[in-house]
Parts: structure tokens; sequence; C-alpha cells
């Protein structure tokens, strides 16, 4: 039983990661080719998943919409995780002023609206794949920050971390050798569930028109446009849902199966 | 130099010593003041035994004395020279000399070490090898100090939760003793443990203190545990030292009514 949430779950991340990668080579068809005359086919061959209201090919779309998922992800995930987890560890183990500091630090952020801050970034740099990722790197931030020090408070209060000062152990060394690994299984999940939320960031963001310009194919892009056809052709908008809905999922999953196998005190007990 | 002919108040340099400590912990009315101006004076090769109940402060009292912690008032010192409010960088020659063993291993022990990165945690310490004679991290020396305290050498890959109690405060004890220290402080080192394995443990610790010649100061609220291993006694109630002397002082003529309490407290064994 402890093991499905950690196979569902890689199945689900590696199907995404499969189609991104394989799109970057091939896709049946040119997901941003317009073919008037092929509007709104069902479900077939050679179309396996119809055509939208443009005429282009959905599976494509949503293969080539993988890619960016990925990407924004990775970037996203990779930028909260880099600047959170330090300043929260450092918030943790550091004096009580500079505590408060960063953590204040992080409150007047988490309060900033996440939207607003992709605005901005698109409105100053221009809409991009990269602008969304940042902003939603960025707005994740704190969460990092919040859970890395409550975790790292936990394994400040340790006996363990008293006999690496006793055996003169610096914080910088103790930071890497004790505190990292001792909260690395809760960082996993937060990274784990913040994938998810990114991708549905990045979805919300393009389907606002704030993220990957057009003509580049996007789940979000692919919800806005079955918009216009949702009453006579509602699969449209079901495709890019449950391609989202399974790539979230996957990453909740994924998340909740790597704390099951990270800790070691839980791994033998069956 | 044997070690029971030494007296307590020998004329030398203290190792470890604690001058008018006050501990305070928490603010305004909630304010405890687990330690009032306590002095104690660790003489080289002495085996001292802090007894005490539980928030008496006995704790507190050594983990000023290993400088874990700063005093509210008062300094402590190792071979005369000032550790309260010294940073880290600046404690080198005690964190080389003085070790310690925790209560609980299972708190003790970082569970995602393995035994031998545990052990030898202390040799990688490069403030630790600040001292010439510390013995370098090898395989060789993880060995050795394993077998020291009884311990296998294929346990060196396993983790905590693989071992058992008794095993883990071994690691511990293991820990505290792979850089050559000259003193031991033991925190209530067998408190955590089942009762069956407890007297091996302090038949560990007594042979490797007498074998090493170790300074010892040893937690506990057990009299009849601190007899076994220690030549001097510190009693200690609500923050204060009530009563300190040569074992065999106390134990025989306590003078404070506490100490007294305690000693009826200890069940003895018909002989």
């Amino acid at each position: 039983m402890r093991w499905i949430n950690l196979v569902l779950g890689t199945v689900l991340v590696a199907g995404v990661i499969l189609l991104g990668l394989v799109s970057l080579a091939w896709t049946p068809f040119d997901p941003t080719l317009v073919v008037p005359g092929e509007r709104l086919q069902p479900p077939g061959w050679p179309h396996i998943l119809g055509t939208d209201a443009f005429g282009i090919d959905v599976f494509s779309r949503i293969m080539a919409g993988a890619r960016v998922v990925v990407q924004v992800g990775v970037v996203a995930v990779g930028l909260a995780l880099l600047v959170g987890v330090p300043l929260g560890v450092a918030a943790a183990m550091s004096h009580r002023w500079l505590s408060d500091l960063i953590m204040r630090g992080a409150d007047i952020l988490y309060a900033f609206p996440a939207l607003l801050l992709a605005i901005l970034l698109a409105a100053a740099v221009g809409a991009s794949t990269m602008t969304a990722a940042v902003a939603i790197g960025v707005a994740s931030v704190p969460a990092f920050a919040r859970v890395a020090r409550a975790a790292t408070l936990q394994v400040m209060s340790s006996d363990y971390m008293l006999a690496a000062r006793a055996a003169g152990t610096s914080p910088l060394a103790a930071a890497v050798t004790h505190v990292l690994p001792n909260i690395a299984a809760v960082i996993w999940v937060q990274a784990s569930a913040s994938f998810g939320m990114a991708i549905l960031a990045e979805a919300g963001l393009s389907y606002l028109g704030l993220a990957t310009p057009p003509p580049a194919p996007t789940w979000g892009r692919m919800l806005r446009d079955a918009q216009n056809v949702i009453f006579s052709n509602p699969e449209q908008a079901l495709w890019p849902g449950l391609a989202i809905a399974a790539a979230v999922l996957g990453f909740n999953l994924l998340g909740d199966g790597l704390r099951d196998q990270l800790d070691p005190r839980l791994r033998d007990i069956s | 130099m044997n070690p029971a002919s030494r007296s307590p108040v020998a004329p030398v340099t203290a190792l470890l010593e604690a001058r008018g400590v006050t501990r305070r912990y928490g603010d305004g009315r909630r304010r405890v003041d687990a330690l009032r101006r306590v002095d104690l004076a660790v003489p080289p090769g002495a085996r001292i035994g802090i007894v005490g109940e539980s928030g008496s402060g006995k704790s507190t009292l050594v983990r000023l004395l290993a400088a874990l912690d700063r005093p509210t008032s008062g300094e402590t010192l190792f071979r005369g020279r000032r550790t309260s409010g010294v940073p880290e960088r600046g404690l080198a020659d005690l964190r080389s000399s003085v070790q310690l063993v925790f209560q609980d291993p299972r708190s003790s022990l970082d569970p995602r070490m393995t035994v031998g990165r545990i052990v030898t945690e202390p040799l990688r310490s490069r403030r630790l090898r600040h001292r010439g004679d510390v013995p370098s991290p090898s395989a060789d020396r993880l060995q050795e100090v394993l077998a020291g305290v009884g311990l296998a050498p294929e346990l060196a890959h396993r983790y905590p939760h693989e071992l058992s109690g008794g095993q883990r405060q071994r690691v511990a004890i293991a820990r505290a003793l792979a850089p050559d220290p000259e003193v031991l402080i033991a925190d209530e080192p067998v408190s955590a443990l089942d009762v069956a394995v407890r007297a091996h443990v302090l038949n560990l610790l007594a042979d490797l203190v007498r074998a090493r010649g170790l300074t010892l100061v040893f937690v506990s609220h057990d009299l009849a545990v601190v007899r076994l291993l220690c030549d001097t006694v510190v009693v200690m109630k609500d923050g204060v030292i009530v009563e300190q002397g040569s074992m065999e002082e106390v134990y025989d003529r306590p003078r404070d009514p506490y100490t007294a309490a305690l000693l009826a407290a200890v069940p003895r064994l018909r002989s």
C-alpha cells in the first residue's frame, strides 16, 4: 500500500516529462499549424484527441504544452528552493533579530499578491514563460522559507545538534550534515506540492495571457480557446483540464510517496 | 598518580569551574532560575557525581560547564580561562578536551547518519583538530573506538534506529571518546535505557574512566549509580548546591536534611 502513492505519482510525473521531451523532437502534427478545413473534429484517427476550433491537433498541443509545464515547474520550484530553504535554515539557526528580519521579509513577500507580481513582471519585460516561472518562484519563496525554518527549529532542539557543537562542528557544517538531511523529506514534499501549484498557476497565467505568448501552445491557453466553444464542444476543455489535473495530482502523490520513502525510521516499518 | 588518593579540594587549577553562575529562563512572571549563584570546581582526575531531583538544575549546570549554554550571570572557566561569553571559535581547547554523553541516544544521535559518521564527527571537525594529538578520522580509528565500547565493526554502516537502546548509548560513548578527551560529562546516561542494559553501560563507563584516567562529571538522580562511579558527590536542589564532599563523607554523615532524605530513598541491598 505504501508504494502506491510513489508509483502512481512517478508514473504521472514521468508521463508529463516524457510527453514534454518527446515533443521537442516529434509531435504527430505541428502543434501550431492551423487547418481551417479540419476544425473541431472528434477524437479518432489520425487526430487521436481530435482537433480544436482552429483545426490544430489537440494531442500535439497537449504534448507541446507539457514542455512548458516542466519548464515552468523546474524554474519556479528551483528558484523557490534555492532562495527559500537557505533563508529558512538561516533564520532558524541565527540570532533572534536576524531571524525576525528574514521572516518578516518573507511575510511581506507572502502578503504581496502573486498575480500582481506576474502582471508587473509581464508589463515590465513582456509576458513569457520565464516571467511567469520567475513570478511563481518568487511567490513560492516564503512558503519554502517557513517550512524550512519550522523543520530546522525542530532539528535545532535535538541533542544531536548540541552534540555537534560539542564535537566542534561549525554552524555551516552542521547545517549541511545535520539540518539539510533531516529536513529534506519535508522540503521534498513541499517542492513536489509547489510543482503542482506552479503548474496550476502557469495555466491560470497563460489563460489570462500573462505567460507564454501565442502561438506557443500551453494547457492554460487551450482552456481559454476552449471557452469559446464550451457549450458545443465541452471535450475541448476536458483534454487540457485532464492534463492539468493529472500533472498536479502526479506531483502531489510523488511528494507524499517521497516523504514516506525518505524517512529511514518509517521505511523499515511495514 | 592514583586518582583515589586525590582529595577533591587539592590545590590544583580546576579543569572546569563555575563561579557564581545563575541561569535564568523566561522573563517576567514566568521567570525561573534554574541555577542560583552556583560555585563548583572540577579538579583534574576527579570523578564528580551531581545528584538531585529533576528540575534541580544539574543538567543546566553541566551544559554551562561545557559552554553549550550561557550563564545569565557569573562565569565558567576551563583550565582557568573564561569560557562564558566567548565565541565558539575561542573554545577550541575546551571542545577538544571535554566531551559529552547525553541522556537519550534517540535524540543525541542524528537519525540520518550512519554509526561510522556519527562516531567520527568530532574527528572531522577542524576546530577540534586544533589540538595536535586528536586522532585522524580513519577507518582504523573508527574500528578501534567501536571495539573500545564493545560494538562490532559492521555496525559502522547501520543507522541508529537499527540498533538497540544499549547499543545506541555505546555509540554515543564512542563518539565522546573518539577524540581522546580529558573530561567526560555524562548527563543521566542510563536513565533512558532498559533496566537490564543499565548495568552493562555503567560498567563500561566505569572501565573506560578508569582505563583512560578520565575526569568525570556524572549527572544522575540515582545515588546508587553515582556511588558506583564517583569519588565526590555534589547534591543539588532548586538550583543551588546543598552539599558536596567525598562519597564516604556524604554517604555516611549527610549534613543536609535533603541529602539525608535522598539517601533514605535509595533501596539498600542486604549483603
